[in-house]
Formats: C-alpha cells, structure tokens, sequence
C-alpha cells in the first residue's frame, strides 16, 4: 500500500521530489528516436531524425515491491507524443498528463505517493540530411503532499550523420526549479548520444543507441534545501524490425549521488525487453521494463508494462 | 547612498537590458540572424531574409553578501534584410521584460521592459570594396526606481552614419559615428553622440568552410545638459564597450563566440567627485544551421554580469534563432 504521510517537515517531502529531479522519461532517444515512432525525442536534434509525422500514446502500468519490509505500490500513467515534419522542420511535442505515480525511500523502506504533469516543447531544423539543430523547452510540475516542485529547463542541441547510419549527438539544458519557500536553483543538463540506425520505415530496419546524460547538481549541503539534484544515466538500446515486427531491448542506469553528506547513492537499474507489431502507418508495441534500485542494502523491484501505440505519416 | 544612487538612476538605465548582442562594426556576420551593430555592415549583405528569435532567461541582484532580487526575463526579435540594386535595407526590431520575483526593494534600479527598433540603408558599389550606410532607431526602456516612482520612461533616440571598407577581399575597417537623444522623466533632454570603430577579417569564399573574427570598440564620451526651470540636470558618464567575435562555419554549421565588455566611469554626485567604474560584461556561445538557402535554425547561451560598486546582477539566458533565407 501506498502510505501517506502529512506530518512530516516540508524539508522531507522537497527531498523526495528532488529525487524526482533525477528523472527521465522512462524510455528515451538522445542520438537517433526509437524504430518505435510513438516514444519521445529527448532533444530537439534527435527529433529532427524521425520519419514522418506521428500520433502517439503510451499506457505504463507499474509495480513495486521493496525487499525490506516487502511493502508493495502500484503506478499508471499515460504520455502523449505529436510529431509533425515537413522537409527540414520537426516540431514535437511529448508529455504526461496526470496519472498515480509512487516513488521509493530506502531509507525508511517506504512508498509515497506523487502527481506528476510534464510538457516538452521540440523544435528542430535537419539540413542537407545530415545535420540536425535543435531546441527543446520542458516543464513539470511535481507534487508531493503539500509541496509542489516546478521545473523548467530550455536547451539546445546538435546531431550529425556520418555516412549512411552513424549519428552523433549533444545537447545541453539549462534547469531551474522552484518550490514555494525555498531558493531557486539553477544547474546544467548534458546529453551525448552515438547510434548507428540502417533501413527505411516501409522495410526492416536496425537501430542501436549508446548514450550518457549527466544531470549537473551543487557541491553536498546537509539539508535538502541547500543541494540540487546530481546524476548519471547510461541508456543502451538495440532495436530491429523483421516483417512487420519490432524486437526491442535497452539497458537503463540511472545513479544519483548522494547530495546529502549523510545520503547514499541510490541506483537503478532497468532492462527492456519490447515487441508488438510495426508498419508504415500504424504501430502497436508492447514493452515490459524491469529493474532494480539500491540505495545502501535497502532494495526494491519494479516491474513496468507500458503499450505503445500510434499512427505515422509519412 | 541611497538617495545618491536615486539621483542618477537613469544613468544606470540600459544595464543588463541586451538582447541580441550586435557586435558587427566593420564585417557582416556570417549568421544572417544576427542584426549589425552599424548600418555600413548591412551593405556587405547579398541575401534576402528574414528572422526571429526568442529568449528566455533568469538571474539575481547580490548585495550586501545575500540575494536581494531575482530576475526573469522574456523577449523576441524579427528582422528583415532586403538587398536590392546597390542597395540594402534591413529593419529589425526588439522588446524584453523582466518579472521580479521578490518584491524587496533596495538599491539600484530595475529594469521593466524594453522595446528597441532600428532602420539602416546602405550603399555599395559593385564589385564592393566599400559599404556607406546611415540608420535611425529608438530605443525605450521602463525602469523601476522606488516605490513612490515604480516606473520611469526614458528613449534614446539615434541617428548614425558609418562607412565600412574591404581590403583583399577579407580585411575590413568600420567607422561611424551616433549622435543620441537621451530622454528621461524629469530630466532635461541630453544630445550626446558616440563614435564606433572595428577592424574584421573573414576567410574562405561564400559556400565554403569560412572564419571571421572582429574587434571593435564604442566610445560614449560623458556628457552633461544643465537644468533649466523646470527639469533637473542630465548627465552621462564616459562609457567603453570593446567587442570579440569570432565565428567559424564548417559544412553549413555556424559555431560562434562573441563577448562584451562596458565600461562606465560613474560619479557619486556628493560634491567629493568621488569616480567609481560599473562594469557590464556578456559572454554568448551558440551554434546554427546557415544553409545556401531555405530554413535556418539556432540557439545561444548567454551570460550577462553587471558589476556594480554596490551590488551585482547576473543574469543567463537562453535564445532560439529561427529565420529563412530566400
């Protein structure tokens, strides 16, 4: 059950969504987008990349349980992708709208319960087919009991193709966040991608993705309002599609340091394993996402199912 | 001290108010979203476009050892460039504004908003070896003083002719000359003007990868307008501002570098003549796509830092640079 908890100090809760601070969208591009057109761009220059105009959802359904105490939580959220291109233009827009979302503390093996709303703004310009620049504006909200955490970040990156299926990429973001009551803060985000992507979307196609994003965070402070969140993602995918179908697999880690001096390091660890049915118009894919988090010898299991759909254009 | 840094307030007007930062005294940008500082340079211009922008940003007022304000900012630009005959015309326009987000008022003034514009026409033979332009632009601003006066008008109004030479096909010298109408609320109208020089260098051929580098300077010499019988005096403090650039266009993309340092000689007005500098330094990286023709996209990381001798602001933003080239 998730357990709620109101008479803790605001302090608390602003640590739990500064861990939230940390987080990505559960599946995400940096260097080439997914085969699956109706997962998200992470940047503006990845977007840029994408076949065509895209309408797409995606259903996550998840649960946990901690090995501790064995308590258990659930999470269902439901995200949005729209994506239009014209020769040189992509513009996308991808988010979260509501939704129960549960998030773990090792610490005193609990579940608190958060709401969450985020919007991504990409705009990205592909010239001669080999270079791609791109700007992204992102927002969300987070809640907590009664602290609510807003974040915005706007950033600009940059994508090449080399050769016939060898893409790099980088983008940096400037964050800021604001919670009533305390400071604001500022900190970068860095991503890098290299991927290599051969095919065309009306035959079979292979994709694979090596990529790192550094969320830049302040030097440690001893109490939550004075440490802005640090961490480190590596995601690696490999994806193929085969008559009509898509095989899908990444590798997520996600560590956060500990920004509090007395804090540990808290790790997560996702593999994905995905397959549903791929055409030219229409997609139909369905993922399940399992992972592991440690914090100290405290640990939880996660298991998430997530369906994709949507209709291409192209 | 207070009353004091009142008194010249409007003197502290413009600070941390730029937008896009124009740096182009002697040779043209080879980002054509990037307005030219003097109207001469826009004669180097041989194609058509038009631009926008859009910035975003954030920053602080620290004073005393704490944070006093914090600043966000929003604004947009568009241009149009229109080279016809031996002739080029080019037109762009600004505003920004700022939110304060802790309503604790102490020294020094606040900027509200800001609305510039600026028309050039220039003349160049052809093939060119020489660029003559002349503009007039405007330039008004919403400042914050005190509670008792929360928002004070000021404009500048300018007219400038200035002349840019090609050496070799890749040397080239700017000169010009503004002459200014400062207006402010209260205060007498000030006639001042400012002088602009820049020495810049771009090689490698259109189409090619190319490098442009340029230093220029402004120089404000000080000023003063006495009162009369019903407005207070107007007086303006020497100001420097010297300009680097340095641009470098591989394959299309377009990676730059362009900082900026003002100088202000400021004078307490106690009768002591006591002088102190401000310093306003900026500090832009971007990158963008300038293709042969069509669509063309960028973005810019900005740092702005006022160092005043009571307090200092910073402020970074962000800009997104969109526009087409026909």
């Amino acid at each position: 059950m998730v357990e709620r908890h109101h008479n803790s100090g605001r302090g608390i809760w602003l640590g739990l969504l500064l861990l939230l601070g940390c987080a990505l969208p559960a599946q995400a591009q940096v260097a080439t987008p997914s085969l699956d057109p109706s997962l998200p761009s992470l940047t503006g220059a990845t977007s840029s990349w994408r076949y065509g105009s895209t309408l797409g959802g995606e259903s996550v359904y998840g649960s946990y349980q901690s090995s501790g105490n064995e308590v258990k939580a659930k999470s269902l959220q439901n995200n949005y992708t729209l994506a239009f291109q014209t020769t040189q233009l992509t513009l996308e827009a991808n988010g979260t709208q509501g939704g129960i979302n549960t998030l773990w503390e090792g610490g005193n093996d609990r579940y608190y319960e958060w709401q969450e709303t985020d919007s991504h703004a990409l705009l990205a310009v592909r010239g001669e087919n080999r270079v791609s620049v791109g700007v992204s504006v992102n927002k969300s909200q987070t809640t907590l009991a009664d602290v609510v955490r807003k974040e915005k970040s706007y950033g600009g990156g940059l994508g090449l193709r080399l050769g016939e299926g060898v893409y790099v990429a980088g983008a940096m973001e400037k964050v800021s966040e604001e919670v009533p009551g305390f400071d604001d803060k500022k900190w970068t985000r860095n991503l890098a991608g290299i991927g290599l992507r051969y095919g065309w979307p009306d035959g079979n196609q292979f994709r694979t993705e090596y990529a790192l994003v550094a969320n830049g965070g302040s030097p440690q402070g001893q109490v939550w309002a004075e440490v802005v969140p640090k961490s480190q993602t590596t995601l690696a995918s490999l994806e193929f599609t085969l008559g009509g179908w898509l095989f899908s697999y990444e590798n997520t880690k996600i560590v956060q340091e500990p920004v509090l001096t007395w804090a540990q390091n808290r790790v997560q660890t996702w593999s994905r394993y995905g397959l549903g049915l791929k055409s030219l118009h229409y997609s139909l894919i369905f993922y399940r996402r399992a992972g592991v988090e440690t914090q100290g010898t405290a640990e939880q299991q996660m298991n998430h199912y997530h369906l994709t759909f949507g209709f291409h254009f192209i | 001290m207070k009353h004091l840094l009142k008194s010249f307030a409007p003197l502290l007007a413009g600070v941390l108010l730029a937008g896009t930062l124009q740096a182009q005294v002697a040779s043209p940008s080879l980002n054509l979203s990037q307005p030219n500082l003097t109207s001469a340079v826009a004669g180097w211009r041989e194609e058509i476009s038009a631009q926008a922008s859009y910035f975003e940003g954030n920053g602080k007022r620290r004073q005393g050892g704490s944070d006093v304000y914090e600043f966000s900012s929003t604004g947009s630009s568009s241009g149009l460039t229109l080279p016809f005959w031996i002739l080029t015309l080019e037109a762009q326009a600004q505003n920004r504004s700022y939110k304060t987000k802790i309503n604790e008022r102490q020294e020094g003034t606040l900027p509200i908003d800001q609305n510039d514009s600026h028309v050039a026409l220039a003349i160049s033979d052809n093939p060119s070896w020489f660029s003559l332009g002349v503009g007039s632009g405007t330039a008004q601003q919403n400042d914050y003083q005190s509670r008792l006066q929360p928002k004070q008008h000021s404009q500048l109004s300018s007219l400038d002719g200035s002349l840019s030479l090609k050496f070799g096909d890749w040397f080239y010298l700017g000169n010009g000359v503004r002459q200014i109408r400062d207006q402010t609320e209260e205060r007498v109208d000030l006639f001042r003007f400012e002088r602009l020089a820049g020495v810049g260098m771009i090689f490698g051929q259109p189409g090619e990868s190319r490098l442009r580098l340029e230093v220029s300077r402004i120089e404000s010499p000080k000023a003063f307008e006495a009162r009369d019988a019903s407005q207070a005096y107007h007086r303006h403090d020497h100001e420097l501002t010297d300009f680097q650039e340095a641009e470098v266009l591989i394959q299309g993309l377009l990676f730059s570098g362009r900082s900026m340092t003002k100088t202000r000689d400021e004078k307490i007005a106690n009768g002591n003549s006591a002088t102190q500098m401000t310093t306003e330094t900026r500090r832009e990286g971007g990158v963008i796509w300038v293709p042969k023709e069509g669509l063309f996209l960028g973005f810019a990381f900005i740092n702005e830092v006022l160092d005043h001798p009571n307090y200092t602001d910073s402020h970074s933003s962000f800009q997104i640079n969109i526009g087409y080239l026909f």
